[in-house]
């Protein structure tokens, strides 16, 4: 570690290359490539079937039928919703992944079996998962509805993926409970590395079990959790396929996110207008990790 | 489980070994042969799932063809309905182009010059075989034949007689009004029993309002343009929206697809729907217990209404005369009796040939009623490029009606539409 | 006082009762609705449509697990196609990850910053969002060359999760220890696979899984450049279940259920690795 800082800078660049050249590769070829036809595209005109038509200026973003001023789509409610999406989806997968992670971190009999359990959402694709609650909460043909009529919890079968508000309410469920295993095993991978024996120590020194957790567990849990919180964020946010197929309702409602809703444009604007909104979508998404980032400052850590 | 996985595994590579080798066989240069063999080509198919069989109906034809033009790779694509416009959406934009499509839409790839005219790819003969009733419906708003139909299907009203029998109706309603008061009776008869299906959700709410608007006589194409916020459309919304406000539907009519609807037919939960001989069939195969009978679609003043679907062959133009004779021959054989016999009745739609047609009336009796509605079934605008843009936005907004007003709905309806010039 | 150190105790054995009733509600929250896909897997194609639906199949029919593999989807292939596609891109991935975490771990050099930032950048493209472009990109790549096109997108996108994961493991470990090892003459690579790695299992146990399971599921990209049927994996090949009037329910379910095997299987294994390399890394 001494004897780069007194070289180069160029020579330290040289160094670090063959360590990163595979990353940037597959970065650069596979990410950005694709990432710069987007833009490309984004100032193209297209019709709804795909079929290019001659430059299009701002019209993608701002035009008569642009990602921003389409007619009828309710665009600060969905920004809204996107924040309302992101924020409350993964404050509440971490409030609860550290509880899970902290009573799973115990040692007892059938512990290995119940790691196993919560790791279903995951092993089932998030598509599988949101379909089958989408098909337990149908009004005829769903069992959950059933279930909540027979024990009286519902009157009547109510259709949860029917109307905006509850479909957007459910999909946020569904969106924790399929980032719960994710954050829960990051974050108890991070327990492992807490050393018994400095626990041991606080122990002795009288810190009880409350202490103990938010004195020494938490900050040594702080990488693994700023990064599990960050990839949480980021995959929410990006996150189609729960409310695409638990919200119903048709068209422009109100239970879009940004990321939906560049999906609704796609098939009924086509590719020039969605990928005017990706960009869009991309810049929002940015700020609110610029947001986070500057809260908890992870930089001073790595 | 895990040995059927292996099992699985088994058949896979087989399978995948098997495909490897024959598409590995086409190299580029072969040069035509003597005897009519078209030199070494390949054409590709994209076509949407209608049933189980979907892939080995197609695959029958592609064997056939196989014999007569060795040197020709066919490649079939094919894809479940629910995404099937944003996969034709991404090879158009990659202009990577089936040569050969089966979709239900055709005006927007015709308008922007990416197909060759159905009679540049289909013999004369070919082109004779189909009912020209049906043919017309693939010529666009210039007059040319840019697609060929390929299934049919015409929408009826179908009600379970049963519940009619139950609530002392004696026959299928004629007129709006009839409909809405045979509709409260069945509703009367409790037991989440609903009188009406509408399904206006996102897949088929462009079906049910034309049908309401055609009930109302009205008709979106006024002179040359198409129109959504026009006064026999509100009196169809407000038709249907009454529907919804008396209870008398399913709940959430504006989510519902017709499916849904279907599923609650075939369970003896709804008293009438606009359906079609695709989903009876399976209510007739699965669901015996539900007895049912069909009748003209109701309207505002009794004139029976129908209603006329067909899907496309549409030929993408690659700049390739091989590939275009290859697609020719494909699609002249495809056409031919023996192949399109097999093909269409897979589909558990309607033929569009006027020899399978004639066969159909005399045997199919399950359908008849579906038959003699193709004489005077009347269709979308299909042809109209504009017409994408007005579908789209019935599929996303008339829907709302179930918590907006008509003239509101419409309005939003007319927007969009405009909004995309 | 000392009552209360004694009853949170470090050595004291966890409340049986809590652990009893915590696993409870744990199992119930996690399996139930894999318990209504398994029921569902179950039934004919009468019974999943049925209205009012029955709790349980009114005969069970095993064979859908059968059936199933013949069907017109034939998810066998699919299957074989997610597996070698979420193989190689794991793979991938823990090649091309390991070496660049590694560095950015133990070393700071100019364009660290940047070369970090460009890594974040990637997670928040995803393939959703790309579609179009990597369409563009990937539609020539046929037949089998269709899943290594799968293979490196998988890999590129959940790069920097691999990344970021692992040097924040790499981190964690002392520079002394590696700095040891360097002095006794072995090389910076030599040191990263004898020494370093060892001591991060976890970290890389946790991108394994990461990369595999979301490669498992990846649905957009996977969509869009997979024309053969015979080649979908299975995200793209299961809604083929779902046709336009005969929507086999019980088929999709079957086929979900036997997909999640292969990852409880994986799961199940790495697990016994993990302890093992952490009691590993206990002894030091």
């Amino acid at each position: 570690m001494t004897a780069p800082r007194r070289r180069g800078r160029a020579h330290e660049v040289r160094a670090a290359l063959p360590w990163l050249v595979p990353t940037l590769i597959l970065i650069v070829g596979v990410v950005l490539y694709p990432a710069v036809l987007m833009g490309w595209t984004a100032t193209r005109k297209y019709n709804a079937y795909g079929v290019e038509r001659g430059p299009a200026g701002w019209d993608n973003f701002v035009g008569p039928a642009g990602a921003l001023t389409f007619p009828t789509v309710p665009i600060p409610q969905i920004l809204i919703n996107t924040v309302v999406w992101v924020v409350v989806v993964v404050a509440i997968t971490v409030a609860l992944s550290l509880l899970l992670a902290q009573f799973l971190n115990q040692k007892f009999r059938g512990r290995k079996l119940l790691r196993l359990v919560i790791i279903l959402p995951w092993a089932s694709s998030v598509v599988m998962t949101a379909t089958v609650f989408n098909y337990g909460l149908q009004t005829d043909v769903g069992l959950f509805n059933r279930l909540l009529v027979d024990t009286g919890i519902l009157e009547a079968a109510y259709g949860f993926t029917k109307n905006p508000t509850s479909a957007f309410w459910v999909a946020v469920f569904v969106a924790i409970y399929v980032s719960l295993p994710f954050t829960t095993y990051t974050i108890l991978a991070g327990l492992q590395a807490v050393p018994e024996d400095i626990l041991e120590a606080a122990h002795m020194d009288g810190a009880n079990r409350f202490q103990r957790y938010t004195r020494i567990v938490l900050p040594m849990l702080r990488p693994a959790l700023l990064v599990a919180t960050l990839i949480n964020i980021i995959n929410v946010f990006n996150s189609l396929p729960i409310l695409k197929i638990l919200n119903e309702t048709p068209g422009y409602n109100t239970g879009h996110t940004t990321t939906t809703l560049i999906f609704e444009y796609k098939a009924q604007l086509g590719p020039g207008v969605a990928s005017a909104l990706s960009l869009v979508n991309f810049a929002f998404c940015l700020v609110v990790i610029a947001i986070y980032l500057a809260a908890v400052q992870p930089t001073k850590e790595v | 489980m895990a040995r059927f996985a292996t099992t699985g595994l088994a058949v896979a590579t087989v399978v995948a070994l098997a495909l490897t080798g024959c598409s590995g066989g086409a190299a580029p240069t072969a040069s035509t042969g003597a005897d009519g063999t078209l030199s070494a080509t390949t054409i590709k198919i994209l076509a949407p799932s209608y049933s189980e069989s979907s892939k080995s109906d197609w695959q029958k034809i592609i064997t056939e063809f196989k014999t007569k033009q060795p040197n020709v790779t066919v490649e079939l694509q094919i894809e479940g309905w629910d995404d099937f416009s944003s996969k034709v959406q991404a090879r158009i934009q990659a202009k990577d182009y089936p040569d050969i499509l089966n979709d239900n839409a055709f005006a927007g790839a015709a308008e922007a010059g990416l197909l060759y005219p159905v009679n540049e790819v289909m013999s004369a003969n070919t082109l004779a075989s189909i009912e020209p009733a049906l043919l017309k419906n693939g010529m666009g708003t210039d007059g040319k034949q840019w697609a060929a139909p390929d299934i049919a299907s015409s929408r009826m009203l179908a009600y379970n007689t049963d519940l009619f029998a139950q609530a002392g109706i004696a026959k299928a309603p004629t007129t709006w009004s009839e409909l809405a008061a045979d509709a409260q009776k069945i509703t009367a008869l409790g037991g989440d029993i609903h009188g009406y299906g509408l399904p206006l959700g996102k897949e088929e709410a462009q079906v049910e309002s034309s049908l309401w608007l055609w009930g109302a006589g009205g008709d979106w194409v006024q002179g040359n343009k198409l129109v959504a916020n026009q006064p026999a459309a509100v009196e169809a919304f407000t038709e249907m929206k009454k529907l919804v406000d008396a209870g008398v539907t399913q709940p959430n009519a504006g989510a519902t697809n017709r499916q849904q609807a279907a599923d609650l037919f075939n369970n003896g939960k709804l008293g009438m729907m606009l359906s079609h001989s695709g989903l009876l069939k399976e209510t007739r195969a699965k669901f015996p217990q539900t007895k049912f009978a069909v009748a003209p679609i109701p309207s505002k003043n009794g004139d029976p209404v129908a209603f006329g679907v067909t899907d496309f062959i549409l030929a993408f133009n690659n700049g390739d005369a091989n590939r275009k004779e290859a697609t020719k021959q494909f699609l002249d054989l495809m056409y031919s009796d023996s192949m399109y016999q097999t093909w269409y009745a897979g589909t558990g739609l309607l033929p569009v040939t006027t020899s399978m047609i004639a066969k159909g009336k005399a045997s199919d009796t399950d359908n008849a009623a579906f038959y003699d509605a193709l004489s005077y079934v009347k269709f979308l605008p299909v042809g109209d490029p504009k017409w994408d843009a007005l579908q789209k936005a019935l599929q996303g907004t008339a829907g709302t009606i179930t918590s907006d007003t008509p003239e509101n709905v419409l309005a939003k309806i007319q927007a969009q539409v405009d909004a995309q010039g | 006082m000392a009552a209360t150190r004694r009853r949170g105790g470090i050595d004291q054995p966890p409340n049986p009762i809590g652990i009893a009733l915590g696993s409870l509600v744990i199992v119930v929250f996690f399996a139930f609705p894999y318990a209504l896909m398994l029921i569902s897997s179950l039934k004919s194609r009468e019974d999943i449509a049925k209205i009012p639906p029955d709790y349980l199949p009114a005969s069970p029919q095993w064979d859908n697990y059968l059936t199933v593999w013949a069907s017109n989807v034939a998810p066998g292939g699919a299957l074989l196609a997610t597996t070698v596609i979420a193989l190689g891109a794991t793979l991938l991935v823990l090649l091309v990850a390991t070496p660049a975490a590694y560095y950015i771990a133990r070393f700071r050099f100019p364009g660290r910053l940047a070369f970090l930032f460009l890594v974040l950048i990637t997670q928040m493209l995803q393939p959703t969002v790309l579609a179009v472009g990597l369409y563009q990109e990937f539609s020539s790549w046929r037949g089998p060359l269709v899943w290594v096109a799968l293979i490196l997108i998988n890999a590129a996108f959940n790069l920097s999760f691999a990344i970021w994961i692992m040097q924040a493991f790499f981190a964690s470990v002392p520079k002394e220890v590696d700095e040891a090892a360097l002095i006794d003459g072995a090389g910076r690579l030599q040191t990263l696979f004898r020494i370093s790695l060892p001591l991060v299992w976890p970290g890389i146990v946790t991108a394994i899984v990461f990369v595999f399971v979301n490669t498992w599921n990846e649905y957009a990209a996977a969509f869009i450049l997979v024309q053969d049927p015979a080649l979908q994996p299975l995200t793209v090949a299961m809604p083929r279940f779902l046709g336009l009037y005969v929507r086999d329910w019980q088929y999709l379910f079957t086929t979900a259920m036997v997909a999640v095997v292969p990852v409880i299987i994986l799961f199940a294994f790495i697990e016994r690795r993990l302890i093992g390399g952490l009691t590993a890394g206990a002894v030091k």
